[in-house]
């Protein structure tokens, strides 16, 4: 049961990564012009949907080299695309708490 | 030393990815309270963040705890992690994108933004009548 339900959800996974990841850098270009528009809170934002959106499409990449072959390329291209996920909820994180302090 | 030895998928898939999925769990947890906060502090446009966050925050804890078990058990949980993922993970973005649609397209200053500019349209109703 697991080889074909893992066979349909590793496609989708790959297809959506990629997908948000696009997203995430359109929306990043929205948050430049605010940001440019001199709201400053919104450089974080910028950053944080900027490396997001690389790092879901490095993951998608690299979930798809490896559903080609199991190779090292494929791992790094996992190991960096997470690391840089993570550095950007860290940084979404950031923005909102220091939104929360602004307000308190 | 040869990169066979390093185990490269060992060391993804029983070391790095159970710490990132943690990792990001937990900084979405901190998310889901702020925005919470911001929510019961008045401001409404929260609301649909914090259900974002938390629904993210839901799957990517279940996965871990299901990864865990699984380290040491049964592999079944991850059936389980993987079906509340499927369902979870396009909730809290579709609600993002949802959220990026509303606040490009429909939100009160992108409105005015685009009648400034000429670009709406007056209703036919409203136009002068021939005579």
């Amino acid at each position: 049961m697991a080889a074909p339900f893992y066979a349909y959800i590793v496609p989708f996974i790959q297809v959506a990564s990629i997908i948000i990841g696009l997203f995430f850098c359109l929306r990043s270009i929205n948050k430049y012009h605010a940001w440019r528009n001199d709201e400053n809170a919104e450089m974080w934002m910028f950053l944080s949907f900027l490396i997001g959106g690389i790092a879901l499409l490095l993951c998608g990449y690299g979930i798809m080299v490896l559903s080609f072959i199991e190779s090292i390329g494929g791992f790094l291209l996992l190991f960096v695309g997470l690391g840089l996920g993570v550095a950007a909820i860290g940084l979404a994180t950031f923005y909102y708490i220091n939104t929360w302090r602004q307000l308190k | 030393m040869s990169l066979v030895i390093l185990d490269i998928p060992g060391v993804f898939f029983q070391g790095f990815l159970p710490a990132v999925v943690m990792i990001a769990g937990i900084l979405f947890a901190i998310q889901a309270v702020i925005t919470f906060l911001l929510w019961r502090k008045g401001d409404q446009s929260f609301y649909l963040k914090f259900v974002s966050f938390l629904t993210a925050t839901i799957c990517l804890l279940c996965a871990f705890v299901s990864y865990l078990i699984a380290l040491s058990e049964s592999e079944a949980l991850l059936n389980v992690a993987a079906v509340v993922m499927l369902i979870g993970v396009p909730i809290a973005a579709g609600i993002q994108i949802y959220l990026y649609i509303r606040d490009t397209w429909f939100s009160d200053a992108a409105i005015e933004k685009r009648s400034a500019k000429g670009k709406l349209k007056e209703p036919k109703g409203l136009k002068e009548e021939k005579i």
